[in-house]
């Protein structure tokens, strides 16, 4: 079942990339965005299957971001997709509610296996 | 590879911790570009006249920086055209022509490939030190090594200068090419650097 996406990311690059990393699968990307308010929107308006989320972004940080998303909404399934691997850092998007978390230079495959996970959910 | 050790131990210590950081953002810049990438010079110096300064002042050639801040220091990457644009292509080697036909592509692909590189050698210190570290997002600079260098002090969030300086080249046989890492690092952040060895008093 092709999942429906939010990708929350500054950087336009990155965005494309995700965007055609999972395109390839074919899922869809049905918005983006690069801030607390634009996700909150892009998620109230498109109600995606998943959201994707890097950490370092240019206003509020990932973590910020995640934790208004699941008040938002409970279930939301947020992949933290981010070139920070710290443990202290994992662990507190873990106790966050992330769904799924990633490491920059993102593997296509190991996305795909991610997002797999919720095509059977 | 030179080494610029002081004598004191903690500048030792640090000196160790930042050779670790910098061993895993060369691993990870080699798997984005499909390259080696190896850690040819590092060296610490404090103060305004450092021995970054003299290394980065030998080239007039126009280069692409990126910044990163992190709370009491900052980071500042810098390729040289020709590299620059070798990563850019093997970074991007299996996106559609989207990426290529992006306006500003060079900065802004290099400002995202920076972030990636950065954040491993900010691991490596946040999890040392026990702490959580997040990163600014990239700010991309442009000009010669000089503006580049002006331009980020001009970004590091303490009032005046950085109390240290580590310099990092790295060099890839892949494509006999290299690029410069700078850490700007306060007091603070240097003391915690620089004793996470030692227990908390």
């Amino acid at each position: 079942m092709p999942l429906r996406l939010l990708v929350v990311d500054d950087s336009p690059v990155s965005r494309v990339l995700i965007t055609e990393m999972v395109r390839d699968a074919g899922h869809e990307v049905v918005a983006e965005a690069e801030n607390l308010a634009q996700t909150l929107d892009a998620y109230k308006t498109h109600k995606p299957d998943v959201v994707t989320l890097d950490l370092s972004l240019a206003q509020e940080d990932g973590i910020t971001i995640l934790k208004a998303l699941r008040q938002f909404d409970g279930q939301a399934k947020v992949v933290v997709i981010s070139g920070n691997s710290q443990q202290r850092v994992i662990d507190i998007i873990n106790a966050s509610g992330a769904s799924g978390y990633l490491t920059k230079p993102v593997d296509q495959d190991d996305l795909l296996r991610t997002l797999a996970r919720f095509t059977t959910a | 590879m030179s080494l610029d050790h002081t004598q004191l131990p903690a500048h030792q210590t640090l000196l160790k911790l930042l050779e670790r950081g910098v061993e895993q953002s060369a691993k990870r810049l080699g798997r984005l570009s499909f390259s080696t990438w190896r850690l040819d010079t590092v060296s610490l110096s404090q103060g305004a006249s450092t021995a970054a300064d003299e290394l980065l002042g030998l080239s007039e050639d126009q280069h692409f920086g990126t910044f990163l801040g992190i709370p009491g220091g900052g980071f500042l990457l810098m390729f040289p055209p020709k590299s620059g644009n070798l990563v850019i292509n093997r970074f991007t080697l299996y996106s559609s022509e989207t990426v290529d036909s992006m306006e500003q592509r060079e900065p802004k692909v290099l400002a995202e490939v920076s972030n990636i590189i950065i954040n491993a050698m900010v691991d490596v210190f946040a999890d040392t030190c026990g702490q959580a570290i997040l990163l600014s997002a990239p700010t991309p600079l442009q000009g010669t090594k000089k503006d580049i260098l002006r331009q980020a002090r001009e970004k590091f969030p303490a009032a005046g200068r950085p109390a240290w300086i580590c310099y990092v080249r790295l060099k890839t046989p892949t494509f006999a090419s290299d690029c410069d890492l700078l850490a700007f690092m306060d007091p603070s952040l240097f003391d915690m650097l620089s004793n996470h060895d030692k227990p908390a008093s």
